[in-house]
């Protein structure tokens, strides 16, 4: 790839990260500050303005002054190698920031704990229809692959290709044996489960809700949740599709009946980026945290549940909540899921897909 | 009007009791009809962040009490008044009613006091009587 290409894409990521996040004050829930709850009036006051507007001011800062480093380093002294390690950099700078309008926010913490509402007849929730799918075609992928690579491997020659330049033709290749051959399919299949089962606990992620006004914000919520939800299981099929028939291709051009992975396939990795790029920002847009564009009518009602309650969230991120079974819980800075920490199933699932891909990888890198 | 449990952790009363509490209300005003569904103990206490076993007591509680049924394959679901008293209920209620009337005289109420919200307790029944009778005849 050629430096100025290289350059000019670290440059639209910069851009296009650095741009997510500084809208999220646009599409913030009402009462949440910096991943503090300081109730609905403090959040819309002058306290909080004056936090976002500092935190601004240093975002932009760091964002203008890593492009320029970016461009220095990519078209003066050309180093592209520093440039690799740019997101790195200012991943960091937008922790520092965030923590520091974190400290600032919990000045104005709400105190005392908010009450908690559930919804008492078996009524609306989000389907778990799509997800389902997601997730059934995740496995069919990953055994499709793992079944294709298994018959093949007798067949495949002694050398095998393992990397592919931008043309799709191969540029790097392993004696054949396990691992070499089986780290696609495998990862495919891995990949398949993890994102589909991602899906269908979004679809059944615990409910924040505002009360009274609950009936406005539980739609919001639920509208909010159902276009999340396809978009993740949207990714979550591209991905389980491009690596299944990355995997047909690799193999095939292994057997000597293919010389390079069709453009198509490669395609589909600029067609996931752009959906989950695109859906972020129109589901922030269009809907905000949770749907707190949808539910203005009720947002001057408190917030509920977990999501207004300081006691059981760190560093305003993570929650942890050994009573609560919920897995997933929405992101009080962010726009999406996470974690609830304090229940041992949702980290051991969590953490078994994390280390079951780091084997992978790792045995990968070491027996391939 | 969806019908909500709200939990207030300032008071005193046990997180169970308040559950129980407001599903049993609902089900008196006719808010929660019979044959009613019940989301699972895993919803309700997702929502409000509380152990499952603190949902599930509540329910068992709302069972012995005879407001709903649990069936393992179904759920929870709400159940309509008996049709006939049986001799028993109409001895412990006897008993429940003299407990109470007295606490009420106890806290200063007097017997004209104590008749009018009787009265009007039992002027609210025959809407929500009706409603739930066409309710339950519908599965």
């Amino acid at each position: 790839m050629s430096t100025t290409l290289f350059l000019v894409m670290a440059l639209v990521e910069t851009a296009f990260i650095g741009g997510l996040f500084l809208l999220y004050p646009r599409f913030a829930r009402r009462g949440l500050l910096f991943g503090v709850y300081v109730g609905e009036d403090v959040s819309s006051g002058p306290e909080a303005h004056a936090i976002t507007a500092s935190w601004y001011r240093a975002m932009i800062a760091w964002l203008v002054a890593g492009l320029l480093a970016e461009i220095a380093l990519g078209a003066v002294v050309e180093k592209p190698a520093l440039i690799a390690l740019f997101p790195l950099v200012l991943a960091a700078g937008f922790l520092v920031f965030y923590v520091r309008a974190y400290f600032q926010a919990k000045a104005f913490a709400v105190e005392t704990t908010p009450p908690a509402v559930a919804i008492v007849q078996a009524g609306p929730d989000a389907s778990i229809a799509l997800p389902l799918v997601a997730l059934t075609a995740g496995v069919a992928a990953g055994l499709i692959a793992i079944s294709y690579a298994a018959i093949a491997y007798d067949a495949l020659p002694a050398r095998v290709p393992t990397h592919f330049g931008p043309s799709g033709a191969p540029d790097a290749w392993r004696p054949k044996n396990f691992f070499s051959v089986m780290l696609l399919p495998i990862l495919t299949l891995l990949l398949g489960i993890g994102l589909g089962a991602i899906s269908v606990f979004t679809a059944r992620a615990k409910r924040a809700v505002r009360y009274p006004g609950t009936e406005i914000s539980l739609r919001a919520q639920l509208r909010f949740r159902r276009a999340v939800t396809r978009m993740i299981s949207t990714v979550s099929m591209l991905v389980a599709a491009m690596l299944m028939l990355m995997t047909v291709s690799t193999i095939r051009i292994g057997l000597g009946l293919e010389r390079a992975i069709p453009w198509p396939i490669l395609g589909l990795s600029l067609v996931i980026a752009a959906v989950a790029v695109v859906g972020s920002i129109y589901i922030g847009l269009r809907y905000g945290q949770g749907g707190a564009r949808l539910e203005r009518q009720a947002a001057s009602a408190p917030l509920t549940n977990g999501l207004a309650d300081n006691r059981h969230w760190v560093l305003g991120a993570f929650y942890v909540n050994r009573d609560d079974p919920s897995l997933l819980v929405e992101d009080r800075f962010g726009l999406g899921y996470s974690l609830n920490f304090g229940n041992w199933r949702a980290v051991a699932a969590f953490g078994g897909f994390l280390v079951a891909l780091l084997a992978l990888l790792a045995a990968a890198i070491v027996f391939g | 009007m969806t019908p909500f449990i709200v939990l207030d952790w300032s008071v005193d009363e046990p997180v169970y009791a308040q559950i129980a509490r407001q599903i049993r209300a609902q089900i008196a005003s006719g808010e929660l009809a019979p044959g009613a569904l019940l989301p699972p103990v895993r919803t309700i206490a997702s929502d409000l962040g509380v152990n499952l076993n603190t949902v599930a007591r509540a329910y068992r509680l709302l069972e012995a009490e005879g407001f709903v049924g649990i069936e393992h394959r179904e759920g929870v679901r709400v159940l309509a008044p008996a049709r006939r008293a049986d001799r028993g209920a109409i001895d412990q209620f006897g008993e429940e009613l003299s407990v109470l009337i007295a606490r009420m005289r106890q806290a200063g109420l007097g017997p004209a006091e104590i008749r009018r919200r009787v009265v009007r307790e039992l002027a609210q029944i025959p809407k929500a009587e009706g409603g739930r009778r066409k309710a339950g005849a519908e599965p």
